[in-house]
């Protein structure tokens, strides 16, 4: 049978069959031949080497308890020149660039492919094989993490590259043919003409290798990793969709400073093995104290002040030296420390905490007891906002409100179509939005619930809505963040009750909704003041503010039917209320909690009929009423104006319940009560009793 | 003449016959005055010949007209009930309804799922001594990132798609962000705050992200942290173990593998054993067996050294989960999308 090499799932390339090179012997097996296993590897941001062999191979040996064959690296310097006589580097700016190696290789045959297995490996690795000397920089690059590049040494300008930042307008056409236009932030590698490379990123056409190339100048550096993600972000530079290069990707990371010589090293052997040629005596390096492996000392007391446990000297300095560490340990008295010298490929280990990582990773963080921490607590908090945000929700729940959770980012429309008084500063804007839908920080929950309420009207929704929001909104303060506010928006509207055999259904209006703050405000033991207000977005006539104690504290409404247009809210009377939750944490705790003495002595109850102006709020006197002496209860029964009565008056009737905490009222004592009751409605009301 | 005893005789035997007729309340007193009323009633009208007996006969009719006003007293009442417990039967009968009828419904609302996974997690935190605090959503540079050793240009930055404010200072640098996490927390918290610290912190959280099943560019995370002396790994796994088996049954098993946040070191992250399958695999899993739930870790030295704790005095642990992708797992929600597009007919499930 004969398959492509993506029906074998080695790679994506569909484009003929595959066909083995000639070191592949017949009757072998194919998984034999390609080696069985591929691992996936989650790389975090800190392990750059698990974007290697050596990394990862490392990594398994540690886990199953096997040693690593590390590469070879060792080739003939056939040349009888020296680098140090060739002047092929100048590094101009040595912050962007801390390391940066070189050799030559001269005399190779670059004509033919890379072998066959260097082919199935590169495959294997995601790696489509170009040639062979940019399949072994490719390769070395999979082995040891480090990035390589090679420059076709005829190519360059009086045979020399030059690291520095580019020229502001210089332009560079890479490998891939597009062509970017630098800036000096942009660190490239030049020749004396100019840019044949863009550092840590890709190389140039100029340079490059091709199959007439004999003297190859092999470049292994370390680049600051900000330098090139900022490059890479600069220009979006992508890679078949993906952002960055193989390259760039590795050197974000922050590559150790003790891996470009190893690498180096392993390319110019394998050019040598593979292409021929000569290489050059020595190498080059702009800072060769850097192989220099430093070290991190371990400690029986942090590791136990960390972990909770002391695995003993020995098993820490195995577990260190099975993952490439080299250890010498030492003992003082109960204590003992471990030194590890760090591997050239880990740039990820600075504090014996990484140490602690290492050490209980590998052996596994099952061996770790489990216990609780044992010190003291902290003091309880006073968090009045917490409690009084968790008794709203309860208690808007109870009285039959579901509680909807809705992005604060909304679009600048939302906000202008709902708000009251459009405020001087606008609100926050997010520079890098995802959409125009979510570009501003609300500083009004009333828009994002209208439009709940508009989209559940539209799935079939058709009875009745009643919902709530106990939200942040965000209000800007100049040249500071905004203050995020806890505010409370409610929406009710459609059919009083559920349908049904039993009830008969209406519509609910204002006083649905200031039922719902009355007992809200009455469980949270405050009482709330109703006065007519003007608000743009509800119905005049049929909107309140909301005081506790003088202090204003929200607003309740029918939202104006121009509103309801604006969201294309189909039902009629939508009522909204909107409570600042703040402040209601504040009057809950100046308040004193007191209570009445239950009276033992009977009652009496008269009933009230007065007649008044029909614009005297009814709330004002009854709030007379109930605030008279010996008064221990008033109900408003009914409210009439027409015939029986002169036009511009109306009648209120009120049953009124008296009662003494400390004796027996007499209908007498009552009746002059009565009277000066009714003196003090007239005075204050224009209430007059109304005689039949 | 027949004599008065036998004249007594006969009135019970038809007034007795007569109150078995009756079936109202009305003929009941019409019946009393009948025989007994005071001016007409038959028992007085024959008690008016009692003068004319002869004295030894008086005393022995005079007992028994007694005997006979008790007993048409008794039959009264006791036919008066029996006539009440008959109308009451009647009527009760008359009230009989269909109990299969649905009942009037006292509508409750529900608060959102995700209200109820935060405090469901917080509850159990507040009983292992947490305090709960709140910080702000829009946060700076320095707070988000910096403190958490999350520098300007960092690889890790990669991690968190950030959404920045439309807000340059002085310097023209947009310092400004909606939090990526709740982590900055750690560090306010840490400044206002002195050991011991046992803080979890539920809040919201943004990112530039594209929208899926499994992402969401506004969400929830409820961080945890717990500083003191002493603290060590160990009682990280415990609280965690703690709060798994609270939350997802007696009987979880957790997992710890190593993962990496810059601010924690060790860096690691928690699973459970699979409640849906026990651990043998299955869709709820992806068929490894367990399940993630958060991450967590020993606070990195340097975020101590940064508020100004000595990290060899002090040691801490974080952590951090998502309530979503908690209640997402507990009610088997397939979409995170629905959390916050506010359909009621999914809210109104939970
Ligand atoms: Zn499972």
């Amino acid at each position: 049978m004969v398959c492509s090499e993506r029906e074998l799932q080695i790679s994506d390339d569909h484009e003929g069959i595959l066909v083995l090179p000639s070191d592949a012997s017949a009757g072998i097996s194919m998984d034999e031949y390609l080696g069985d296993t591929t691992l996936e590897v989650e790389a975090t941001p800190n392990r750059p080497d698990w974007l290697s062999m050596i990394g990862v191979a490392w990594e398994v040996a540690a886990i199953i308890g096997k040693t690593v064959n590390m590469p070879n690296t060792t080739y003939k310097e056939n040349s009888k020149l020296n680098i140090k006589e060739m002047d092929v580097v100048d590094v101009i700016d040595a912050n962007l660039a801390p390391r940066y190696t070189t050799s030559v290789v001269q005399e190779i045959s670059a004509d033919s492919p890379s072998p066959g297995w260097m082919q199935l490996r590169l495959k294997s690795a995601g790696v489509r094989p170009i040639s062979s000397v940019v399949d072994i920089t490719n390769y070395v690059m999979l082995e040891y993490g480090q990035p390589l590049h090679a420059f076709d040494l005829a190519k360059l300008n009086e045979g020399k590259v030059i690291v520095r930042p580019a020229k502001s307008g210089e332009v560079i056409e890479t490998l891939d043919g597009k062509s970017y236009e630098l800036s000096s932030a942009d660190l490239i590698i030049a020749d004396t003409k100019g840019p044949v490379g863009l550092a840590g990123v890709m190389g140039g056409q100029r340079s490059e290798v091709d199959n007439t190339t004999k003297e190859i100048l092999l470049e292994s550096a370390t680049f600051h990793f900000a330098s090139i993600r900022r490059t890479v972000q600069r220009h979006r530079l992508e890679v078949a969709g993906k952002r960055g290069t193989e390259a760039s990707l590795r050197f974000e990371k922050s590559l150790p400073i003790t891996l470009p010589m190893e690498a180096l090293k392993r390319a110019t052997k394998l050019i040598v093995d593979i292409c021929g040629g000569n290489a050059v005596l020595g190498t080059m390096d702009t800072n060769p104290n850097s192989d220099n492996l430093s070290s991190v000392t371990l400690t029986s007391s942090k590791l136990k002040s960390v972990l909770g446990l002391d695995y003993g000297k020995d098993q820490v300095s195995d577990t260190l030296k099975s993952l490439g560490f080299k250890t010498t340990t030492s003992q003082n008295g109960n204590e003992y420390s471990v030194r590890a010298e760090i591997p050239f490929w880990r740039a990820d280990i600075r504090i014996p905490e990484d140490l602690v990582e290492e050490v209980a990773r590998i052996i596994g963080y099952d061996s770790i007891p489990s216990t609780l921490p044992s010190g003291n607590l902290p003091e309880a908090l006073d968090d009045q906002t917490r409690i009084t945000k968790d008794s709203v929700k309860n208690i808007l729940v109870s009285l039959g409100l579901q509680e909807t959770i809705s992005y604060p980012l909304v679009s600048i429309e939302t906000i202008q179509k709902s708000i009251n008084i459009p405020t001087e500063q606008e609100p926050m804007r997010v520079w890098n939005r995802i959409s125009p839908d979510q570009e501003f920080l609300r500083t009004t929950l009333r828009g994002s619930l209208l439009n709940i309420f508009a989209r559940n009207e539209k799935v079939g929704r058709n009875d009745s809505i009643k919902i709530f929001e106990l939200s942040k909104i965000y209000i800007p303060v100049k040249d500071e963040t905004p203050k995020e506010q806890e505010t409370l928006l409610g929406l009710i509207g459609g059919e009083q009750s559920d349908r049904g055999w039993s009830s008969e259904s209406r519509e609910m209006d204002f006083f649905d909704g200031k039922g719902i703050i009355e007992s809200l405000l009455d469980s949270l033991s405050a009482k709330p003041s109703f006065t007519p207000k003007i608000d743009r977005v509800l119905t005049s006539g049929r909107t309140a503010s909301i005081s506790i104690d003088g202090q204003e504290i929200g607003v309740i409404g029918e939202v104006h039917p121009a509103t309801l247009d604006a969201f294309e809210i189909k039902t009629k009377r939508v009522t909204l209320f909107e409570i600042n939750v703040e402040s209601l944490t504040n009057l809950r705790k100046s308040e004193s909690l007191s209570w009445n003495p239950i009276s033992r002595f009977p009652s009496l109850v008269r009933q009230l009929d007065l007649i008044t102006d029909i614009s005297t709020p009814s709330g004002a006197v009854n709030d007379i009423i109930v605030n008279f002496p010996s008064v221990a209860k008033s109900t408003l029964l009914d409210i009439y104006s027409g015939s029986q009565i002169p036009e511009g008056r109306k009648s209120l009737s009120f049953e009124v319940v008296w009662q003494s905490p400390s004796r027996t009222l007499t209908d007498k004592e009552v009746e002059i009560a009565l009277s000066q009751l009714l003196n003090l409605l007239d005075e204050k009301t224009g209430s007059k009793l109304r005689l039949e | 003449m027949t004599s008065i005893k036998e004249q007594l005789i006969s009135l019970e035997k038809h007034a007795m016959s007569d109150l078995k007729q009756i079936e109202t309340e009305q003929g009941l007193d019409e019946w009393r005055i009948n025989y007994q009323g005071r001016r007409n009633g038959q028992l007085p009208k024959l008690l008016e010949e009692l003068p004319k007996l002869p004295i030894e006969d008086r005393r022995e009719v005079g007992i028994a007209a007694n005997k006979l006003r008790d007993t048409l007293e008794i039959g009264y009442n006791e036919r008066l009930q029996e006539i009440k417990n008959s109308e009451l039967q009647e009527k009760l009968l008359e009230e009989t309804i269909d109990v299969s009828l649905p009942g009037r419904k006292q509508t409750l609302g529900k608060l959102h799922p995700t209200t109820q996974t935060i405090r469901e997690i917080s509850s159990i935190f507040v009983n292992l001594g947490y305090q709960i605090v709140d910080g702000p959503e829009v946060e700076s540079d320095y707070y988000n990132f910096e403190a958490l050793n999350i520098p300007p240009d960092h690889p890790a930055r990669d991690q968190w798609d950030t959404l920045w404010l439309d807000y340059n200072n002085e310097e023209g640098i947009r310092p400004l962000l909606l939090r990526t996490h709740t982590s900055p927390m750690q560090i306010r918290t840490m400044e206002n705050q002195e050991p011991p610290i046992r803080v979890i912190v539920p809040g919201r959280c943004y990112r530039h992200e594209a929208t899926d099943t499994t992402h969401e560019s506004m969400f929830f995370q409820i961080e945890g942290l717990a500083v003191d002396k002493g603290i060590t790994f160990a009682d990280l796994k415990g609280t965690l173990y703690t709060f798994a088996r609270k939350l997802f049954g007696a009987e979880r098993k957790i997992r710890f593998r190593c993962d990496f946040f810059p601010f924690v070191e060790p860096g690691v992250d928690m699973s459970i054993d699979c409640f849906s399958c026990d651990g043998i695999g299955c869709r709820v899993c992806s068929n490894t067996g367990w399940i993630e739930i958060m991450g967590a870790g020993m606070v990195h030295p340097d975020v101590l050294k940064r508020v100004g704790y000595d990290p060899d005095v002090y040691t801490g642990f974080a952590f951090g989960m998502g309530p979503e992708r908690i209640s997402m797992l507990k009610h088997g929600i397939d979409d995170i999308r629905h959390f916050y597009t506010n359909d009621l007919r999914f809210l109104e499930q939970f």
